[in-house]
């Protein structure tokens, strides 16, 4: 994908320019940003009083109580903070399947919730991983970061397996900011799922999983005596596709999506299941509001 | 117990392990590339559970295929079933109507006693059963199809008469077998004194034990002196016998002699006749169980031979044949118009110029009719005889071959037989239109004939198919053509008298089943055909005692005869339509458009 082709509708922009992204939690970044931080002091918006203690500032002094009361109180604003926002992006082998590819669908996704953060004075990184992180883009500020952020997102190759736990851990250990994690992943690999998103909320990020498929995998489109073979790992399972093996498919894939819902509801995890093919624009902005990430 | 009408059918169950194989070749496996196996991994985990059930699945198809082969395979090998209480409640008569029934043994005559017995089982029917009859003589013959109406099935099995031949018993019962009432078979029911061999019938024996003597045997001969002699074979059943053999011609004792016969010992009686011809009747005298072969017919001499009139100039060869064989008379006539050969039994134009000829028998000697389905191609000269019919009556036992002849009609047939022929037809024959026609197509005169030995022979059976020998046997049917007369009267020995209509140029005279001499007339002539004894395994008169036992009466449960074969492709085609089923359903689903995630 281009950078052109990424650079997203100027429309779609200005409507993404109107939205937030949300956050449950409150994070310390040390730089004054346009979200209400748990820091009282220095803003506009009056949170509290206290009483005075040697050494305030005698500016945020309410001499009217102290007038009325002759006791000394300080007024308490709250103070605007930004937030910073993680675009965890699986960028294995399976993502390059679909029509529109995942891969495509989920850069796109990314490059609409980064553009969001970003216009809204958030740090925004990027990462694409696989069983390791592939290629990583430090959290930046600013609108004018938008143009390294589609840049980043662009240069995406699918490549290798996937292992969330392992890139996870990885970027953990790398990063000390904290906050919104968006990971945006197929999700097809057995191992790391859960411990990954385990890790994530370890380092104390604020989860939120896009969970992306594409049509066939939702309902496969196959028939008679197949071997299987899996584009990451070239592992290979022989089926006769029949009518009760559909069946057990579907009760497989049903099982596994309801795990997954069951953990992040266990472990207050925002999740989001999207089939490719729902148009890019909806699925930003209908299903991510609807979700809780952006507002 | 199932029987195989076509049990080579049954190879084609081959085709079973080739089915199996093919499954088994089936099923190689297309590889495919998916983003994950993850899931399917889970799903064959899955199935794996439920394998047994998956297994069975997998294999049903297979079976119901393997199923229907073998269903189709059973039903092309026409497997039946003989079930009781399967046949319905329409029931079949079956009367015996053989010579040996009319034996008086049980009074009055075992034919009359199966008629009361068949009655008497026809009035303990329901009113609504419907019930046929089938009299068993000569040919089976049947005489009233279904109907619940009790008089006239009375009518009809006392209507059924005795003939002097065997019965063909279980040809009546196979014709019996075949008939339905409503789509289902009905229940055999035989009155006689012969056990039908199919057992789903039911045989209500008529006699017993009877001893009998009778006269199975009577023909003229010549002596090497060149007189008549009547040989009489005489032969007894049962019980040894003395009896008085009394020839009588027109009317007049002649001879008689008493012989004393054993059973197992037939004793054969010579009688030198007088010259002359007539109708010879041999009698024995005395009484026994069966009257009808106390008694023979014979013809001598020239009774009942044709008369045969030769158009042309003289042939020394044609003629020495024509008096080597019998005939009541041959007349020779230089020349003679249709109209003033009516009289003759045979025509014999020897070298007269083609012409039209009406219907009616001839010999054709060196000349052919003009509407002959024959194309004349010109004449064939030193021809030699290769090849002789070896199934045609005209010439049984007459081997020709290496004949001389110097000059031939050579005809290309459109029909008919040639009998003879070298590199042309020699001798061609013909029947239809009204025509029975022999054709030697060359001048006797003309070739070796004269001397050979076969000649005689060939003109004899000539004469035999053209006109027809008095002598008759038991079942002969004689066709007559019947020239310009449209219809004949045939008398039978006992005087009943038939009216027969001409068909297509030809009298069929009905199956001759009465010892005697049947004449059929027209206005212009009259044949006679004589039969001479009743058919000889109807003197013995003793019934199958083993047989009899059986259980017989309406109570014996009914076999019924039940074909499979439409009841297993009834079942091969709802298998496979049950099979064209499973596999719809095992087919993949396709998926929904989905429009939300």
């Amino acid at each position: 994908m281009t950078q052109a082709e990424l650079l997203l509708d100027p429309e779609f922009l200005s409507r993404l320019e109107r939205l937030t992204l949300l956050s449950r939690r409150i994070y310390r970044s040390g730089l004054r940003g346009e979200r209400r931080s748990g820091t009282l002091g220095r803003g506009v918006e009056f949170a509290d009083y206290r009483s005075y203690q040697v050494g305030d500032d005698f500016r945020y002094v309410d001499w009217n109580i102290y007038a009325r009361l002759d006791r000394l109180f300080l007024k308490l604003f709250s103070e605007d903070e930004d937030i910073t926002v993680h675009l965890f992006v699986d960028a294995s082998r399976s993502m390059e399947w679909g029509r529109p590819s995942k891969l495509d669908y989920a850069v796109r996704v990314a490059a609409a919730l980064g553009y969001i953060g970003l216009a809204n004075l958030d740090r925004v990184g990027a990462v694409a991983f696989s069983d390791r992180l592939q290629k990583t883009l430090t959290p930046r500020r600013g609108r004018a970061g938008a143009h390294t952020l589609f840049r980043f997102l662009g240069g995406f190759a699918p490549e290798g397996r996937s292992n969330l736990a392992a890139a996870l851990k990885e970027y953990g250990l790398r990063t000390r900011r904290r906050g919104v994690l968006v990971v945006i992943s197929d999700l097809m690999f057995p191992e790391g799922v859960v411990e990954g998103l385990r890790l994530a909320r370890y380092y104390r990020f604020e989860p939120f999983l896009v969970h992306l498929l594409s049509d066939e995998e939702l309902q496969p489109i196959v028939d008679g005596d197949l071997r299987l073979v899996d584009i990451e790992t070239g592992g290979a399972v022989e089926v006769t596709a029949d009518g009760a093996t559909l069946d057990a498919y579907a009760r497989a894939r049903d099982r596994y999506f309801s795990e997954i819902e069951q953990f992040c509801l266990r472990n207050q995890i925002e999740y989001l299941r999207a089939a490719t093919s729902i148009p890019f624009e909806d699925l930003v902005l209908r299903y991510l509001r609807a979700g809780g990430l952006i507002a | 117990m199932i029987t195989f009408g076509a049990p080579a059918a049954l190879w084609w169950l081959a085709l079973v392990p080739v089915v199996v194989l093919l499954y088994m070749l089936r099923a190689r496996r297309e590889p495919r590339l998916v983003p994950s196996v993850m899931l399917w991994e889970r799903a064959t985990r899955d199935l794996v559970a439920r394998l047994p059930m998956r297994r069975l699945e997998r294999n049903i198809l297979l079976l119901l295929q393997l199923l229907v082969i073998a269903l189709i395979v059973l039903a092309l090998a026409r497997p039946s079933v003989a079930l009781r209480g399967l046949a319905g409640d329409a029931v079949v008569l079956v009367v015996d109507a053989s010579a040996s029934m009319q034996a008086t043994d049980v009074t009055p005559t075992r034919l009359s006693a199966a008629q009361q017995a068949a009655v008497t089982l026809l009035e303990r029917l329901g009113p609504r059963q419907p019930v046929a009859v089938v009299a068993a003589g000569l040919h089976p013959r049947l005489v009233a199809e279904f109907s619940i109406d009790r008089a006239a099935l009375r009518a009809a099995v006392h209507g059924i008469r005795a003939s002097d031949a065997a019965s063909a018993i279980d040809e009546a019962v196979a014709l019996a077998a075949s008939l339905r009432a409503g789509g289902r078979p009905a229940a055999v029911h035989v009155f006689g004194d012969r056990a039908p061999s199919d057992p789903s019938a039911t045989w209500h024996p008529v006699g017993g034990r009877a001893s009998n003597a009778g006269i199975t045997a009577a023909q003229p001969r010549l002596d090497a002196r060149g007189h008549t002699q009547l040989m009489v074979r005489i032969e007894a059943f049962g019980a040894p016998a003395t009896r008085t053999v009394a020839v009588s011609m027109g009317g007049r004792a002649a001879l008689a002699r008493e012989v004393h016969v054993v059973p197992g010992a037939p004793r054969v009686v010579l009688f030198d006749l007088a010259r002359g011809s007539g109708i010879a009747e041999v009698a024995l005298r005395g009484r026994d169980a069966l009257p009808v072969d106390d008694r023979a017919i014979v013809a001598i001499g020239r009774e009942g031979q044709p008369t045969i009139l030769l158009v042309g100039d003289p042939n020394p060869v044609i003629d020495a044949a024509f008096r080597a064989v019998p005939a009541a008379e041959v007349i020779r006539r230089a020349e003679v118009t249709p109209d003033q050969w009516g009289r003759a039994s045979l025509l014999v134009l020897d070298r007269v110029a083609p012409l039209a000829l009406p219907p009616g028998a001839y010999l054709l000697v060196g000349t052919m009719g003009t509407n002959l389905p024959v194309q004349i191609e010109g004449t064939a000269t030193q021809q030699t005889v290769r090849a002789v019919s070896a199934t045609h009556p005209v010439t049984r036992l007459v081997d020709l071959r290496g004949a001389r002849v110097a000059e031939a009609l050579a005809i290309k047939p459109a029909a008919g037989v040639v009998l003879v022929e070298s590199d042309v037809p020699l001798v061609w024959a013909y029947e239809g239109r009204g025509l029975r026609v022999v054709v030697l197509l060359f001048d006797p005169m003309a070739s070796d004939l004269a001397i050979h030995p076969a000649f005689p022979v060939l003109i004899a059976n000539a004469i035999d198919w053209l006109a027809g020998s008095p002598q008759a046997k038991l079942g002969d049917a004689p066709v007559i053509p019947a020239g310009r007369w449209p219809r004949a009267t045939l008398l039978d020995p006992h005087g009943d008298v038939q009216t027969i209509a001409a068909r297509e140029g030809v009298f069929i005279v009905p199956p001759l089943d009465r010892v005697g001499v049947y004449r059929l007339r027209t206005d212009g002539w009259e044949r006679r055909w004589v039969v001479s004894t009743a058919d000889p395994r109807e003197s013995s008169l003793d019934v199958d005692a083993a047989a009899a036992a059986r259980p017989v009466g309406p109570a014996t449960p009914q076999l019924a005869q039940v074909r499979l074969t439409p009841w297993l492709l009834g079942v091969a085609v709802v298998l496979i339509a049950g099979e064209w089923w499973l596999w719809v359903r095992t087919l993949p689903r396709r998926p929904r458009q989905r429009g939300a995630p």
